[in-house]
């Protein structure tokens, strides 16, 4: 098991190479001069050199990429053209938040998602399936700003339930992450639905109902696990699409996350900040597969024993 | 002939699959007697309606399109068919058990060989937890298998096919069943294990008593282990005998074709005669007798009509124009 | 093609038996049984004519300033209301279409047509091909979606076209690993092998014999992509980096709905249908042509 995780954790290490070049280059990528973009179009030629030298931008590409990686071993992301302070705490400020948001969501969408999902694949072609796998469609069709404004309009202007926007109280959590979860929750849905509906046709659930188990003991004792394996690497992919949609999930709510300060961030033509945010969003994708793919491993006794 | 209780009858039985493009009819009205204590074989191509019969018998047909139309189950004299899905339930595992052809995903990849074999005795028996497990190992213990209380707690990928089929057999058996159906148990294993599986299972039968209904296209493996031979073809069954008698006398155009169909040691063959053609499509039957179509002797009036069985005394029934006319063939 | 060559074989048995099925009719009679596919495809047919003739039928232009009935509530006069400059927002919504429509579509066609012939490469030539392709589409997936189109749009800038660049280039690696899965799988297959034996070039072999294998699944998640796109295409409109002003584009319609969002809800509420509505059928449309093109499930 420790070997796997290892053999794992070093099987990234392309990735993540690949992945930091890639960020770093990116910079390099604008048209035209990067330096005169980022100072903006009134700047002196003065103010393009100091941005060039701020940057490092006159140095040879290859000094410019070690300098960028020595940076980052040390925790140094850069300074915000922005707010002048160094982009790593402008992005510690804000992760906490981002944090909460995301795994309230992931949580929520996978304990509905599986449970929808085992429920309509259980009743296959039935009326729960109907309407499981309807809700799913609708789910993963629906646009999550606008369905974040329905949220906003009902719960918050109409009824008075829940606060608008903002941050800093569980109540503030509520309606982002229904918001953010909801497309999440649907693709779980549908992806444990055909999971298990390939389970139950397995052998060894034959097997089981030969021994006269119980329909529950059946399902959620031989098919569940089962199907389980499958749907793990599907919630990590997933993921990715999570901090993607945090993006638009923070903008609606105005919720003071990294997804937000991208935005700003791209608004200002903040570049430093931008490559960083990048960074961080790949890195903690990265990390989720490594975590589901170890789940992966302890859910399979076959993986887990070798 | 010794008279012996009929622990399992299955009278007139028809079971159908309602598919979208119509009915098929996999069983088609068959009958047949399993005394106590006996091994009866029922022997027959894929698609001759063997497997059903078993799942028919077990009332494992639920989450398939399929249904027992017509017909008795009897259970030591007690119909089954009209069960509730619960009482069915009870009896499965309990007293009628089942052994499936593929030991290799037949057993849960993700659970241990003791929770698979003690979840069986949880189930119908009021024991401990422990208890459960004492029984279990020394079911295990019985297949002959190495070092049981390493495989207990070991999960089937570490296992040897011939040794998933005798934790299958454990786990069927673990409950003491009157009745042990086994669908083709050794098909998927190497021949020299084979004879071994074989071997047990002859003598956990003798050991705990119950009878057996052994599923196979195999005649070899039916004269080793039945005490009688039912053979079905397209849901029907074409003959019935004791063991002996079948060889010694095969009298349908398709049990003659099978037999024909295997070599016998010792004896130098140049071919093997195989029976021409395939099964029918299930959806298409011929009118007259389903066998006709393959048949060498085959005459205008067996495309036209379906034989009725011909009693040919011992027990030996057979269902052929040819032997209806002509007596013994 | 191959299928009919092999068949005739077959065909002497079966036609007693059973009225023979071409694989087309087989695939219609199964999709025109899935109700809610059918709509959805009657839905993305309406759409398609909404997209070509919108302006010529829509009541009233883009942007017909009328600033007399502003932020006005659906009514005879204007079926969906008004914005805040008087401007109908049916009309707009409806002259929109073309621009969600074929954002989605060329994005995808585009990561599509990329997607597989990297595929039908890396999985036909392994070795160093393949190695190299596997790993920049493993990169582009370390990137979360939008993620990345954000982080193109901001080196490339603002606008439509380069959404479509960024929505193309991630959905490229989805189809190639789709198509080179299936390039492995049939790669072996007796049909290909005969064909290699016969001598058919490479190419040929790709083209007529693996691709048309790979094919179903490839409409499969064509249909589904072009739902997630078009959400996507709007998302980043919405968030300012897509379509600008005064183009009536949905997501772009909704953003600037919101600031009117407490006294003239229909500006959030009309467009967001829209977007649902279209990306709601392409999804149903996806669903329904993978029950009736993939051949495991069968019937019952």
């Amino acid at each position: 098991m420790l070997k796997y995780t290892l053999k794992r954790m070093i099987g990234m290490i392309p990735t993540l190479i690949i992945v930091v070049t890639f960020v770093f280059f990116f910079i390099r990528l604008i048209p035209g001069d990067p330096a005169r973009m980022i100072a903006g179009e009134q700047a002196t030629l003065e103010d393009v050199e100091a941005v060039r030298e701020n940057l490092g931008l006159n140095k040879p590409i290859y000094v410019q990429y070690f300098i960028y990686l020595n940076g980052l071993l040390h925790g140094d992301l850069g300074t915000s053209l922005r707010t002048k302070r160094p982009v790593a705490q402008e992005i510690a400020s804000r992760y906490v938040n981002t944090m909460q948001l995301t795994l309230a969501s992931l949580a929520w969408a996978t304990v509905v998602g599986v449970l929808m999902g085992v429920w309509s694949g259980k009743h296959r072609g039935k009326w729960q399936d109907y309407t499981g796998m309807t809700v799913a469609v609708s789910g993963i069709s629906v646009p999550n700003f606008w369905l974040g404004f329905l949220l906003i309009m009902l719960f918050a202007v109409k009824l008075r339930w829940m606060p608008t926007t903002g941050a800093g109280s569980w109540r503030n959590l509520v309606l982002p992450a229904i918001t953010l979860g909801t497309s999440i929750a649907a693709i779980i849905a549908r992806f444990t639905r055909s999971s298990i509906i390939e389970t139950l046709k397995e052998d060894y659930v034959r097997t089981a109902r030969a021994k006269g188990l119980k329909e529950r003991a059946v399902l959620w004792g031989h098919a569940f696990r089962n199907s389980m394996i499958s749907v793990v690497t599907v919630v990590g992919l997933q993921f990715g699409f999570l901090l993607g949609g945090s993006v638009v999930t923070e903008q609606v709510f105005a919720f003071p996350g990294l997804g937000s300060l991208l935005i700003e961030s791209v608004n200002y033509r903040d570049y430093p900040a931008i490559q960083s945010l990048i960074l961080i969003f790949s890195l903690q994708f990265l990390v989720i597969n490594l975590l589901v793919d170890i789940l992966y491993a302890v859910l399979n006794p076959e993986i887990k024993l070798s | 002939m010794e008279s012996r209780k009929n622990i399992l009858e299955v009278k007139n039985l028809h079971t159908y699959f309602h598919t979208s493009s119509g009915i098929v009819r996999s069983v088609d009205g068959v009958d047949f007697t399993l005394q106590e204590g006996k091994t009866l074989g029922i022997v027959g191509e894929s698609g001759s309606g063997k497997s059903v019969t078993a799942l028919s018998i077990m009332g494992l047909l639920d989450d398939t399109t399929g249904r027992i139309e017509e017909g008795e189950i009897l259970l030591d004299g007690r119909d089954i068919v009209p069960l509730s899905k619960e009482e069915k339930r009870q009896i499965r595992g309990n007293k009628i058990s089942m052994i499936f052809q593929e030991p290799m995903t037949s057993l849960n990849p993700v659970m241990k060989i003791g929770q698979q074999l003690t979840e069986c005795i949880l189930q119908h028996q009021k024991v401990s937890k422990d208890e459960a497990w004492r029984i279990a190992e020394e079911m295990l213990r019985k297949t002959g298998v190495p070092r049981v209380e390493r495989m207990m707690k070991e999960y089937p990928f570490q296992l040897s096919g011939g040794q998933r089929q005798r934790v299958m057999i454990a786990m069927a058996l673990v409950c003491r069943p009157r009745i042990l159906i086994a669908d083709e148990p050794t098909t998927a294993l190497d021949v020299t294990i084979q004879a071994q599986i074989l071997d047990l299972m002859n003598n956990l039968k003798r050991d705990i008593g119950t009878s057996t209904l052994f599923i196979t296209h195999d005649l070899g493996v039916v004269a080793e282990v039945c005490d009688e031979v039912v053979v079905m073809y397209c849901g029907r069954v074409v003959e019935k005998a004791d063991v002996y008698e079948l060889f010694a006398h095969p009298t349908h155009p398709y049990t003659k074709g099978l037999l024909h169909s295997i070599p016998k040691l010792g004896e130098r063959v140049d071919e093997l005669e195989a029976i021409p053609g395939n099964v029918p499509n299930p959806k298409y039957m011929p009118a007259g007798c389903k066998f006709a179509p393959r048949c060498a002797y085959a005459t205008e009036k067996c495309h036209q009509a379906e034989p009725a069985f011909t009693d040919l005394g011992n027990g030996h029934t057979c269902r052929c124009w040819l032997c209806e006319k002509g007596g013994m063939a | 093609m191959s299928q009919k060559e092999m068949n005739p074989k077959d065909t002497k048995e079966s036609m007693q038996n059973e009225e023979i099925r071409t694989p087309v009719s087989e695939v219609i009679r199964k999709f025109v049984r899935q109700k809610n596919a059918v709509i959805a495809l009657a839905f993305v047919l309406l759409l398609v004519v909404f997209a070509i003739i919108g302006e010529s039928v829509a009541p009233y232009g883009i942007n017909e300033y009328d600033y007399s009935c502003i932020l006005q509530g659906p009514s005879a006069a204007h079926w969906l209301g008004t914005d805040e400059f008087g401007r109908d927002l049916f009309s707009r919504i409806l002259i929109g279409t073309r621009i969600s429509l074929s954002v989605g579509l060329s994005a995808v066609t585009v990561g599509m047509i990329c997607g597989t012939i990297l595929g039908l490469l890396g999985g036909y030539y392994r070795g160093m091909v393949d190695a190299v392709i596997m790993r920049i589409c493993d990169t582009l997936f370390a990137f979360p979606g939008i993620i990345l189109a954000i982080a193109i749009v901001a080196i490339l800038g603002s606008g439509l076209g380069n959404v479509v660049i960024a929505v193309a280039v991630f959905s490229t690696p989805t189809f190639a690993r789709l198509v080179r899965s299936r390039t492995l799988a049939l790669k072996n297959a007796v049909f290909v092998q005969a064909a290699r034996n016969l001598g058919a070039s490479d190419a040929r072999i790709l083209f007529y014999h693996i691709l048309p294998g790979a094919l179903p699944e490839i409409i499969v998640q064509y249909t589904m992509s072009i739902g997630s796109s078009i959400l996507t295409a709007s998302s980043l409109s919405f968030l300012g980096m897509g379509a600008q002003p005064p183009t009536p584009e949905w997501g772009l319609l909704l953003s600037n709905g919101r600031n009117y969002m407490m006294t003239a809800f229909h500006t959030t509420l009309f467009p967001g249908i829209a977007i649902f509505l279209t990306v709601l059928s392409f999804n149903l449309l996806g669903d329904g042509l993978r029950d009736a093109l993939d051949p495991k499930l069968t019937e019952g």
